[in-house]
């Protein structure tokens, strides 16, 4: 799993690529808790993301639930397939704001 | 007064304080070492901080009477020996000393006492209560060693599960208690050829595990030094010579050394004194113990210049793709019922020929094992090992049919659940069914087996995954030497709402929620010390 990050009109977008699971959560939150609590605007680009499973979705959650506790969001951005299905089959895409786009993700603060 | 070259440790507890006073001035100077207290729960702080040798114990007291204290000591400390002190009058019925005996560790003395009577009582009692501490420290050690000896021995052994590219082996391998003189192991010659040994060493226990480690490393050093042509009769002789001269004629042993040549499918054997193989025949499905000639020898470590020769005692058998082999110690077939019936050779032959007939899983060790028991024969005399092995068809060329060994690592259960994902795209291009398999194998291993096997020292595989592509479902089956878990049948509901508790629900219930909703029928079972776990995936169209 690799991490990568820039800024877009005062939203950090974080791109994840590669497969999050229970061995590399941990990286995903350290790197979320590098801008917290300055930053509070949020877009995970997954257009890289080949699979996560319960636990990278897990963490992905907790750095939604951060955002929120420090008055801002997290937005999903261009799910691939296969990732899209595990958002589906856990629900998960019902607690999120999940966008085509980063583009449109950025849009929507 | 001292007791095996020590001081005694004494508390006494008495709500009488006077009584107490009396009882040091009467003990001050007879080397005893004494606390006093006057209330049950200061008496409960003060063992748990103190060594003590024994409790002297005042049964009427106001606040938490004698036997109510003596309760609290033992769910403390079960042996610390307590005499009671008590001016009460037994009744008729003896209702008193019954009470107070009803723990084997408390003593009864009736107040007014004599003092040397005390102290005689006192120094027996603590006298008995040192050695018998002594007892249970030696054995507590001994049990620590055996435990160490059997991690040891396993670590000896093939894994329970192999599977190499040309064949798998499963084994079944329990020690009457801890450690085994069993042995086997399965050690490549030359590509597609293997030298197997199985061997039972007289008697069992420490002695015989000795013997064990010590033939598992001189097999392993004979094997390394000879050539890719390795006879089955040069090992024999050495192995006797190790016996009869290195070790005196002290011990024997009993064993099959074979040869399996998976490129040609043929298996050549000689069994010194040891049972023969047992074979399945897919085709009939009968299942055979093999050595039609009779042919044999006798036991390693019997004759000192004994000559085992490969022309007149080696037995060549000529097998299929779907044969398989099954080894076994005699410890399976002297297994015995309550009215000490053993089991015998025909019994065990049909027990294996139904569980084959059941399942050609490489479990079949397990179900057979599992089948003797239900059978009712349940005792145990010596050590019980079964070897199961086949060659590898399914990584050659099944293409609805999957095998996957793994160690329970997250990184390498990740690489089977993508394995999984890319056998079930290449063979039914659904990449639903995919995920939803990827993902139920990562929940499974990830939450519930590596919770299981937390504390699996042995290195090398411990999960058996089989994956089956049926026309309207898929069935996974994983085998695991986990702890005993059962599926819980009425998970919580998979919905947005498992996220809410999201740390909680990571280690409890996320991932059954999960694996509930992928797969519709879910099983769990345990042969032996091996888990079960099925699941069926309809699939879609």
């Amino acid at each position: 799993m690799k991490l990568k990050s820039h800024k877009k009109n005062d939203v950090v977008i974080i791109e994840i690529s590669g497969r999050l699971n229970a061995v590399n959560v941990h990286l995903l939150k350290k790197k979320f808790q590098e801008f917290c609590p300055e930053e509070n605007s949020f877009v995970f680009d997954l257009t890289s993301l080949e699979y996560l499973d319960s636990t990278g979705l897990g963490g992905v959650v907790s750095c939604l639930k951060a955002a929120t506790n420090n008055n801002g969001d997290l937005k999903i951005a261009c799910l691939q397939n296969k990732t899209k299905m595990v958002f589906e089959i856990t629900r998960a895409y019902k607690i999120f704001d999940i966008f085509e786009d980063v583009d449109s993700a950025v849009a929507a603060f | 007064m001292k007791v095996y070259g020590r001081d005694i440790k004494l508390l006494a507890v008495d709500s009488e304080t006077v009584n107490l006073l009396l009882l040091e001035e009467a003990l001050k100077d007879k080397d005893v070492d004494i606390d006093c207290c006057s209330v049950g729960g200061e008496a409960i702080e003060l063992i748990k901080k103190n060594n003590y040798d024994i409790v002297l114990l005042d049964i009427v007291m106001p606040d938490m009477d004698g036997f109510e204290l003596r309760k609290l000591i033992r769910a403390y400390d079960q042996y610390l020996p307590i005499i009671c002190l008590t001016a009460i009058i037994d009744t008729i019925h003896n209702d008193l000393i019954e009470k107070i005996s009803a723990d084997q560790a408390t003593y009864y003395m009736k107040k007014p006492f004599n003092l040397d009577r005390l102290l005689n009582m006192i120094k027996s009692v603590v006298k008995t209560y040192r050695s018998d501490d002594e007892t249970r420290k030696y054995y507590t050690t001994l049990e620590e060693n055996l435990d160490l000896a059997s991690e040891v021995q396993h670590l000896l052994l093939p894994n329970w599960i192999m599977m190499k590219e040309d064949f798998i082996m499963s084994s079944l391998y329990k020690p009457v208690y801890k450690i085994s003189g069993d042995i086997f192991d399965l050690t490549k010659v030359s590509p597609g050829r293997y030298f197997m040994l199985l061997g039972d060493i007289a008697g069992h226990g420490i002695q015989a595990a000795l013997y064990m480690s010590a033939i598992h490393a001189l097999v392993k050093t004979l094997i390394m030094v000879s050539d890719d042509d390795i006879k089955l009769d040069d090992i024999l002789n050495r192995l006797n010579s190790f016996f009869c001269v290195d070790m005196q004629k002290k011990n024997y042993m009993t064993c099959l050394v074979a040869l399996f040549d998976f490129n040609i499918n043929k298996l050549t054997f000689i069994s010194a004194g040891h049972l023969s193989f047992f074979m399945h025949d897919a085709e009939s499905g009968e299942v055979k113990l093999l050595n039609p000639e009779n042919k044999g020898a006798i036991p390693v470590g019997w004759v000192n210049d004994y000559v085992f020769n490969c022309k007149t005692e080696a037995v060549e058998i000529d097998f299929d793709d779907d044969s398989s082999f099954f080894g076994i110690t005699d410890g399976i077939i002297e297994m015995s019922n309550e009215k000490d019936a053993i089991l015998g050779i025909e019994k065990f032959r049909l027990l294996l020929e139904k569980s084959v007939a059941d399942t050609i899983s490489p479990v079949v060790p397990y179900y057979v094992c599992h089948a003797i028991e239900k059978a009712g024969y349940t005792n145990i005399e010596d050590d019980v090992c079964m070897l199961m092995i086949k060659k590898n068809k399914v990584l050659k060329d099944e293409k609805n049919h999957l095998h996957l060994t793994a160690v329970p690592d997250i990184l390498h259960t990740d690489f089977m659940g993508m394995e999984c994902e890319h056998f079930i795209i290449k063979n039914t291009g659904d990449e639903k069914l995919a995920v939803e398999l990827e993902l139920l194998l990562n929940e499974f291993l990830n939450n519930i087996l590596m919770h299981g096997l937390e504390k699996c020292q042995q290195e090398g595989p411990k999960i058996l995954v089989d994956l089956v592509i049926n026309e309207d479902e898929v069935v996974l089956k994983i085998w695991d030497k986990g702890k005993p878990w059962t599926f819980n049948t009425n998970p919580i509901a998979i919905d947005e709402n498992i996220w809410d508790d999201n740390n909680k629900l990571a280690t409890a219930g996320r991932g059954m929620a999960i694996i509930k909703s992928i797969a519709g029928k879910v099983e769990c079972n345990r042969y032996g010390d091996l888990n079960e776990t099925s699941f069926i995936i309809k699939r879609e169209g």
